[in-house]
């Protein structure tokens, strides 16, 4: 049983996925707009623009829309740390979707070791203004669950 | 080049619709401590709303706004019987957070998919050797 600190902790996903493929083109995937267009979206959708300015400060979007009628989306944030091939940090912000969503934290940690390059993707919401006057600690411990959900959803 | 494969269509507008301001309302609703024991007590069950404000140094108005609150974003049910007033949880915050955690889970898990396609066909179609791979 974990503990849990006080103040909150943010809502957070965490994902590790092995790909046969060294960091450096891993790391390119991530952050090339030519790249992006490639694997980005999904069936149904296209990339309409991908914008990128890969430096610490720097904006980056990926604007999509449905291809098979209305919709459209996009994706924005800043870039917070950039290692390369190792670690890539940025804000993130739905557009289209999510309307009401605090503007989340994406890391990405590679790791390429005998050919396979082990990704950690973390995808966390900031501790807002809202969110930091919420002791969660209190009522957590009181119903004692999501740190089994948490722990579900990161394994 | 070929679209990417083996992806679960349209998952951000998919995802966009159960999300936001529920969530920002229950955070905001537990952003207050006396509101979040009553919370904690009311996982243990119903109870009526006297015996709910026993414990804490606040009057009985001041109980009824903070339940106010709760109710105003579905966190909890009251009603009458003669003249004792009850409440009870209904909205789960937890399922809730577990929900947010499993939309972004499988819009992540796509996209990985979508990256793992891509690096393939990438390496498929490289008929030179690729400059950044390592030569060791």
């Amino acid at each position: 049983m974990r503990t849990f600190p006080d103040p909150p902790i943010p809502l957070a996903v965490e994902l590790r996925r092995s790909f046969r493929a060294p960091a450096e083109r891993v790391f390119r995937a991530w952050t090339q707009p030519a790249a992006l267009r490639e694997w980005w979206c999904p069936p149904g959708w296209a990339a309409t623009a991908v914008e990128i300015d890969l430096r610490v400060g720097g904006a980056y979007s990926i604007a999509m829309r449905r291809t098979d009628g209305p919709g459209a989306v996009a994706v924005r944030g800043r870039f917070i740390e950039i290692r390369p091939p190792e670690r890539l940090v940025f804000t993130w912000r739905w557009e289209g979707a999510f309307p009401d969503s605090p503007e989340a934290k994406v890391v990405i940690e590679l790791r390429h070791a005998a050919g396979i390059t082990e990704l950690m993707l973390r995808h966390e919401q900031f501790a807002d203004d809202g969110m930091r006057h919420l002791h969660w600690s209190g009522w957590l411990a009181a119903c004692g669950r999501l740190d089994r959900l948490l722990e579900e959803a990161a394994g | 080049m070929k679209p990417a494969a083996v992806r679960d269509g349209g998952a951000p507008a998919r995802s966009a619709a159960a999300d936001g301001g529920e969530l920002d309302a229950i955070f905001g609703a537990l952003s207050d401590p006396i509101r979040r024991a009553i919370v904690a007590r009311l996982t243990e069950g119903e109870c009526s709303v006297s015996q709910l404000g026993a414990p804490f140094a606040v009057s009985a108005p001041a109980i009824s706004r903070h339940l106010a609150v709760l109710e105003r974003c579905g966190l909890i049910a009251r009603w009458q019987i003669g003249r004792v007033h009850y409440c009870r949880l209904i909205g789960d915050p937890l399922a809730q957070a577990a929900g947010w955690i499993e939309q972004r889970r499988a819009f992540w898990q796509g996209q990985l998919d979508g990256l793992a396609a891509y690096l393939d066909r990438e390496e498929e179609n490289s008929c030179a050797p690729s400059p950044t791979r390592p030569s060791r």
